[in-house]
């Protein structure tokens, strides 16, 4: 029997290459498809080249490399947690993330060192992973795991929400709904560089623990004997999650439900192997990203329609069909 | 069990009954309240035998429209923001009035015969205060130079010092004329530019402003009015000639990181730019001229180098642009915008013209890189740090 | 040669005793019944040997690395969790992942061992369907075939034959007779002193985490032993060469 993964992991490649392509084209600056493209590649006309080259081009880099990191932090911390609830929003890694950016720029430390932004968001996002991480388990079941992840996202919504208002800065108080919500507009190649590193540092962590995760179907105990070792996959997704979902908050904001829709919509498709989902998750939650975020371009050209709004529009039900669809399972 | 329903519903009904009773109280004594406080205040009727003999502001503009026009103890308090640097041009001569934080209970006990507020002056305390028995006048912010001389006129009026408006409606023309652009000179376009992409279109003082200096708003032949979002890639395809944005805040916010933009680089690095302090362009004032003779400056010296492509000149750092009327609810958001990361270009203050208080104005933060182009020596320096 | 030697290996939980030091020694070719009553402490003795619990004294699987444990070792453990709709036949290729390169697909041998496992637990008609949508019973059999296919010198299994119908209880104690047979051996932990009677060679009944009788069946299961340890009344006999054990009552 042919085996079609290869061929679902083209065909999810070919349509995050379309949208790419769509993302690129998209945009308040109505440009036609052939300057578009001319300015691109060859930098014709000098304000169509800056539109595409410096403000169009990297918000779908970022689109790209943000999904895929939902998408695969998503598929990751379900193969772990053995529960498909599981995603860095609801369980508060980002809230997280977002408290510890939002602390590097409001305190001035990231204008000094740029570095901080996504080394604090990472340090949030790795703190909360830990306590869940830590919570998870044989006593810790999934309905432990998902109101620890309510009280964490709550927490640290609120924590967000105190500094930005007690900050004297007349912008801070405004700019909750950036962190709650998310959003890619007028990102530069500065956040790509900054973000970056961050992002694919994760992703090889990530990618490290695919093995560790199939293993782990026959629950812990087997795992290890079957030769997986525990403590090493456990840091892999610690680091992993942290780097990569930090670094994405850091310059876009907390985007929520991607890492629960993504996972969820391929598993089928690749027999439900959690190390076969890793890959075909991160290329679905770039695609479901790109879309959002064209989505978000044409609904509202003109005002300042965040990302997440979309994205928790269609997640959400989404998630309360989830449940509804597992509750025999959970309590 | 029934024995304790029983109870609990008699303790219910207890409770309903004693709150309604307050409820009732409490509504008959309110109208009793603006009578004891008339008694002992100055009632409103009498105001008409003379002009008001403690007025106190509630808000920045009004501030400062009251300073310079009020006779000398006739204004007793200002509001907390006229001593702010950053906001007030008049910010020394503030201290000589009490500070007010806009609270009802401390203007009540202020007992003032006029108090001026800006209509945006939060609805609670400005009903309150007028429930309580006091004279609220509500100036409504400037969008255009006829508000302006209205606005002063009216604070003549109410004040009974209308000679001394009429001669800051006049000073205020006769800069406004200085400024003025030559009808055969070239009106360059400029854009403004606010934290979160917002601009001003046609309608606002801000346009004004611009127009008043000889320059073409983009946001305005965009067609946009008001105060509007617009979006960066339609600012790049425009291709402005003077960016004019504000001024970071101390503690950053990441608006501000956001208005320098790299897109915006190859425009900054041709482009003229201006520095205006906030102080003059918060509100509608003398002081706005002032805003705009920098601006017309920054236009002359655009036209002398030749337009946009005069490379060898050092840019000067861009304009600040802060805020049209303060309390508008929009423009409120869309102060001060920012210096980026890590290609930083410092925001140096001058003040706008050597006359006014130079000294006053505070110099930006500086960030971290260095910045692309260097601060310019020519512009009246010594600002004292915020 | 021997496959695992316990040497004084004592397992406490707080300030619990679970299990006494266990002196213990097992050779290929074995198929070790663990027999006694419920926490008796035989879960808690096969971890500890295993080391997934932490235990006092020494353990040779214990003390081997992770990767090389794996293939000196299969653990089939009581909780038979199947976490995700996977496909039987991959589920039971599970048991391949010790001696499988990361990204490697599977080789010859692993497809042989795989089908192997799969034919002897009667799962082969099932290969393709998802694992969570068999019966308790055969899904224990897959789990049993995923231990099989690791085709590792020793097996330990926690109540393997637990919820199977005595035909398929029959071919599991079969299948880890067979694998004695064969030069490997199996410790299995056993509630069914029948089916302990019947298969295994040699059995080590367990009584308040000590180990009270180690020997063939007919030494270890006598009605003196049954009434002391279990507080049961049975009936022993011997049929077909083949020792029968029927328990009959509680003892008075």
């Amino acid at each position: 029997m042919k085996d079609s993964y290869p061929l679902l992991l083209a065909a999810l490649s070919l349509l995050v290459a379309l949208l790419f392509c769509a993302s690129l084209l998209i945009g308040p600056a109505a440009l036609g498809l052939g300057d578009s493209l001319a300015a691109l590649l060859s930098g014709r006309g000098e304000a169509e080249t800056l539109v595409m080259r410096e403000i169009r081009a990297p918000r779908a880099v970022l689109g790209l490399m943000i999904g895929a990191t939902l998408g695969l932090s998503g598929a990751a911390l379900q193969g772990y947690l053995r529960n498909p609830l599981a995603e860095p929003g609801l369980l508060g890694v980002t809230g997280a993330a977002s408290l510890g950016a939002v602390a590097a720029i409001y305190t001035g430390l990231s204008l000094v060192v740029p570095l901080a932004l996504p080394l604090m968001a990472l340090g949030g996002a790795a703190l909360a992973s830990l306590l869940l991480l830590g919570l998870a388990g044989a006593r810790g079941g999934a309905l432990t795991l998902i109101l620890a992840g309510v009280a964490l996202s709550a927490l640290c919504g609120a924590l967000t929400a105190l500094a930005l208002n007690l900050s004297p800065n007349p912008f801070a108080a405004t700019e909750i709904m950036f962190w709650m919500m998310g959003s890619l507009a007028d990102r530069s190649w500065l956040h790509v560089q900054l973000a970056a590193p961050f992002m694919l540092a994760g992703w090889a962590a990530l990618a490290f623990a695919g093995r560790g995760l199939d293993a782990l179907t026959l629950g812990e105990d087997a795992a290890a004997s079957l030769g997986v070792r525990l403590d090493r996959l456990r840091l892999a997704l610690v680091l992993g999650t942290a780097a990569s979902v930090g670094a994405a908050t850091a310059v876009a904001g907390g985007i929520g439900f991607i890492g629960l829709v993504a996972p969820h919509l391929l598993r089928r498709a690749v027999g439900a192997r959690p190390a076969r989902l890793l890959p075909a998750a991160a290329l679905g939650g770039a695609a479901l990203l790109l879309a959002a975020d064209i989505a978000v371009r044409l609904i509202a050209p003109e005002r300042d329609l965040k990302l997440g709004v979309l994205t928790a529009l269609v997640g959400a039900p989404f998630f309360l069909r989830l449940v509804f669809s597992t509750r025999r399972r959970l309590a | 069990m029934i024995r304790g329903s029983g109870i609990a519903r008699a303790a219910v009904v207890a409770l309903a009954g004693a709150a309604a009773l307050a409820g009732v109280v409490l509504a008959g004594a309110a109208p009793v309240a603006p009578a004891l406080v008339a008694a002992s205040g100055r009632p409103a009727s009498e105001a008409a035998a003379g002009p008001p003999a403690r007025v106190v502001s509630l808000n920045l503009c009004t501030d400062q429209m009251a300073m310079l026009t009020a006779a000398p103890g006739q204004l007793h308090s200002v509001s907390f923001m006229a001593s702010d640097p950053r906001s007030s041009v008049l910010h020394e001569r503030a201290g000589a009035y009490r500070r007010n934080h806009g609270r009802a209970e401390e203007i009540f006990l202020m007992r003032p015969d006029l108090i001026l507020a800006g209509s945006f002056t939060t609805r609670e305390t400005v009903s309150m205060l007028r429930r309580l028995g006091f004279r609220v006048e509500e100036f409504a912010p400037a969008a255009s130079f006829d508000d302006i001389r209205a606005n002063l006129r009216r604070m003549g009026a109410l004040l009974g010092r209308e000679p001394q408006a009429e001669a800051l409606v006049a000073e205020l023309d006769a800069r406004l004329e200085a400024a003025r652009a030559a009808p055969h000179e070239a009106r360059p376009l400029a854009a403004l530019r606010y934290a979160n992409s917002w601009s001003s279109g046609t309608g606002t003082l801000s346009h004004e402003i611009l127009e008043a200096a000889g320059l073409r708003n983009l946001a305005a032949e965009m067609g946009l009015s008001g105060t509007a979002r617009l979006p960066l890639e339609r600012l790049v395809m425009g291709a402005p000639e003077l960016l004019v944005t504000g001024r970071p805040y101390a503690p950053p916010s990441m608006a501000e990181q956001e208005v320098r933009h790299p897109a915006l680089d190859p425009l900054l690095s041709r482009a003229a730019g201006a520095t205006i302090a906030d102080s003059r362009w918060v509100c509608g004032a003398p002081f706005t001229a002032e805003a705009v003779a920098a601006l017309a400056a920054a236009r002359r010296a655009l036209i002398a180098r030749g337009g946009p492509e005069g490379a060898d000149h050092a840019a000067l750092p861009r304009a600040g642009a802060p805020q049209p009327q303060a309390s508008a609810p929009s423009e409120a958001l869309t102060t001060a915008a920012s210096a980026a990361r890590q290609v930083a270009t410092p925001a140096l203050e001058g003040a706008s013209s050597a006359r006014t208080s130079a000294a006053q104005d505070a110099a930006a933060a500086l960030t971290g890189a260095a910045p692309p182009e260097p601060a310019p020596s020519g512009a009246p320096s010594q600002e004292a740090a915020h | 040669m021997s496959l695992l030697t316990l040497r004084d290996l004592c397992v406490r939980l707080g300030r619990r005793t679970v299990v006494q030091p266990t002196t213990l020694e097992i050779g290929p070719g074995e198929l070790v019944g663990l027999v006694g009553p419920n926490g008796a402490g035989k879960s808690s003795l096969m971890r500890a040997a295993l080391g997934l619990l932490p235990a006092a004294g020494f353990s040779s699987l214990a003390a081997l690395p992770a990767p090389e444990r794996a293939r000196a070792a299969a653990w089939l453990p009581q909780s038979r969790e199947i976490a995700w709709p996977v496909s039987v036949e991959t589920l039971v290729a599970l048991g391949r992942h010790p001696r499988r390169a990361p990204g490697a697909p599977l080789s010859t041998m692993d497809r042989a061992a795989i089908a192997e496992a799969m034919a002897r637990m009667d799962v082969a008609r099932f290969a393709e369907r998802p694992a969570t949508e068999l019966s308790g019973g055969e899904q224990a059999r897959v789990l049993i075939a995923r231990a099989l296919a690791q085709a590792a010198p020793l097996t330990l299994a926690d109540e393997p034959a637990a919820g199977l119908d005595p035909a398929h209880q029959l071919a599991c104690m079969g299948a880890f007779a067979e694998l004695a047979a064969e030069g490997r051996s199996a410790v299995v932990s056993l509630h069914d002193l029948g089916l302990a009677a019947r298969f295994c060679t040699r059995l080590v009944m367990l009584h308040a985490g000590r180990v009270v009788a180690d020997g063939p069946p007919a030494e270890v299961l006598t009605a003196e032993r049954l009434r002391e340890v279990y507080g049961i009344e049975s009936f022993i006999a011997s049929a077909d060469g083949a020792l029968v054990i029927q328990p009959l009552s509680l003892t008075r």
